[in-house]
């Protein structure tokens, strides 16, 4: 987790050096925010890091996050977004999939069903999408606020030892965590 | 001016359009989860269409193997539920697997002077195999292990058992916050026995993971719960003369002169048979809850403690999963009013074990077969391992040890304890 948020900060912080420049017609981009994810279970933290590429009102580019709701995994994600109108302010569109990769949790042991670790878990689909408003707040610099739904999939395997089944002894999990998430950050260019 | 405010209207319209639009689904947003599993049903089939398949073929592919018994030149290697591979073991360094003995619902078997006692289901078969290839059934005990009529709680009439399971998936949804549903718990359990020869009649040689052991002119037999004392003195037509009671989860039996001592997953229990038709129970020397094969001689008794790891119970009735133990007890037996623990031994994952003379074998799960020299019981040397994968069964017969592991069935000439040699292996 430590490691993860190091990161992040990292990655924010050189985009935000790199990106100070006139903007070209094709040219770097990074998109840095923080958030919340709001469920039937939880509201839970969520930070993100997108590094693209932006051509005129489009941007794309890989994400990579943290995501606490339920079990917490590290989203890697291809990230669309499309600004309408013109001006200081003006509305956008995203969408923001890809794939989350679970992360131990200290307290994990208690999550799983009988606090059996699970003999696996699988790398499962994640996704965003939503509106959002930006504000340019200085030469290279957007402020943003965005909401939109988010899906994240979960899904693991347990082999149960105590249990004597004519063949295998497994039970297999999957989990489709709906939220909607608020986010609000800035966009270097 | 104008012109901006009317983008600012056109703005926050569209971004109270989608406020509404994310705010309606809010009250859907439900988070899904399920949970899949397998739901077995049982495939039951009357034993006496069972007990016609019973005959002899070809020799069969060796997939997996349960528990071993060597018979005069012949291993005969059981594939659990399914048979016994008949192996010529004439030729030690060269064994060839030669024949089938087709029968359903095998566990164990013991031989005596040509005629092989097994278990079909909850029967107990007597079979000539005094011209081999050619077997016959001479006889059959109906509903001699009862507790073989159930499997995974579910019970069948005694004239049924249950062949196999109709596997289907299941998916049930499961709540989000993974709460616990409990479901069924099911615990179970190999030696060179020291059998005496009723008559003059050759004795199969069993591993220590048996539940069939031969002494005098009696056969005795161990269920989950019941001790059996069977007469066989006239071979062909074994007479049950008693059944007894013993305890819960019973697993193997391993006789010595007069006395029976019986592995089970709480403890070790001696029994006398001075009285072959009665056995009276003696001592016991107790652990927890694990499994435990047992061997014996005159002062000694040697019993592994293994915790079956998972997805490891394939040759096993029931699953060991009461802790995390794995060790070797030797056990002062020499006076059975006052059994005292001598030493215990840490092991990787003991399983079957044997001993001839001074020298002790242990199956030691992934860490392969151990030879000891046993010639100071409380101070076991370890002379030499050899790596072989989840070795589980062994029988010691005339300086040879016969080891039955996941990939193969091995053996290895110890007579020479500083000279171990590699005899064979019948690669499955």
């Amino acid at each position: 987790m430590k490691n993860v948020l190091l990161y992040l900060l990292s990655l924010i912080a050189f985009s935000t050096l790199n990106a100070q420049h006139q903007p070209k017609k094709i040219h770097f981009t990074s998109i840095n925010s923080v958030g919340m994810l709001n469920g039937e279970i939880a509201s839970t933290f969520t930070m993100q890091s997108i590094n693209g590429l932006q051509y005129k009102k489009l941007s794309a580019g890989i994400g990579i996050g943290i995501d606490n709701y339920g079990y917490r995994t590290i989203p890697f994600t291809f990230y669309i977004k499309h600004s309408f109108l013109k001006g200081n302010t003006h509305p956008f569109l995203f969408s923001d999939m890809g794939v989350g990769k679970y992360v131990e949790t200290n307290n994990q042991s208690e999550k799983w069903p009988y606090g059996l670790k699970p003999s696996s878990v699988k790398n499962s689909f994640c996704g965003e999408w939503g509106i959002g408003f930006e504000k340019t707040i200085s030469n290279g610099c957007l402020f943003f606020m965005s909401a939109g739904y988010s899906l994240k999939k979960f899904a693991y395997t347990q082999k149960l030892p105590w249990i004597n089944s004519p063949t295998d002894n497994e039970y297999r999990y999957n989990y489709s965590y709906n939220r909607y998430v608020l986010k609000m950050g800035v966009q270097l260019y | 001016m104008v012109r901006k405010m009317k983008m600012v209207k056109k703005v926050a319209t569209l971004g109270f359009a989608c406020l509404v639009v994310i705010a309606s689904f809010l009250g859907c947003m439900k988070d899904k989860a399920t949970k899949t599993y397998k739901v077995y049903k049982p495939i039951v089939e009357k034993l006496s269409q069972i007990h016609a398949k019973i005959k002899n073929t070809q020799p069969q592919s060796i997939n997996t193997i349960g528990k071993i018994c060597l018979y005069n030149d012949y291993i005969f290697a059981i594939s659990p539920d399914k048979g016994i591979h008949v192996i010529n073991n004439k030729n030690t360094v060269s064994p060839s697997n030669e024949s089938f003995i087709v029968l359903p619902g095998c566990g164990d078997i013991a031989i005596v002077g040509d005629v092989l006692y097994a278990d079909c289901y909850s029967d107990l078969v007597t079979i000539n195999i005094s011209k081999l290839p050619q077997v016959e059934v001479v006889k059959i005990i109906p509903n001699h292990f009862p507790d073989k009529r159930s499997a995974y709680g579910i019970y069948v009439d005694s004239t049924e058992a249950i062949v196999g399971w109709d596997v289907k998936d299941t998916v049930v949804s499961q709540s989000i916050n993974g709460e616990n549903d409990y479901v069924l718990i099911r615990g179970d359990v190999l030696l060179s026995s020291n059998t005496s020869s009723p008559a003059n009649n050759s004795v199969g040689v069993n591993g220590s993971m048996s539940r069939f052991a031969v002494q005098n002119n009696y056969l005795y037999t161990v269920s989950s719960y019941n001790l059996s004392a069977i007469n066989i003195t006239n071979l062909t037509n074994p007479i049950v003369v008693s059944n007894k009671y013993i305890g819960w989860n019973i697993e193997t039996v391993y006789p010595f002169k007069d006395k029976l001592f019986i592995g089970s997953q709480t403890g070790m229990f001696v029994y006398d048979i001075s009285t072959p038709t009665t056995p009276v129970y003696v001592t016991q020397f107790r652990h927890a809850r694990v499994c435990d094969p047992v061997i014996a001689d005159s002062n000694h008794a040697y019993v592994t403690l293994h915790t079956e790891s998972e997805g490891n119970a394939s040759n096993s009735l029931i699953s060991c999963t009461g802790g995390d133990i794995n060790e070797l007890d030797v056990l002062d037996v020499s006076n059975l009013s006052n059994v005292k623990l001598i030493k215990e031994y840490n092991m990787a994952q003991p399983k079957g074990l044997g001993k001839e003379g001074k020298t002790l074998v242990i199956c030691d799960g992934k860490e392969g077969i151990k030879f000891y020299d046993a010639t100071d019981p409380a101070n076991l040397l370890l002379v030499k391992t050899i790596e072989i994968s989840n070795a589980y069964d062994v029988i010691c017969w005339n300086g040879i040890a016969l080891v039955s592991a996941k990939n193969g069935l091995y053996q290895y000439q110890y007579s020479n304890l500083n000279d171990i040699k590699f005899l064979s292996k019948l690669v499955y």
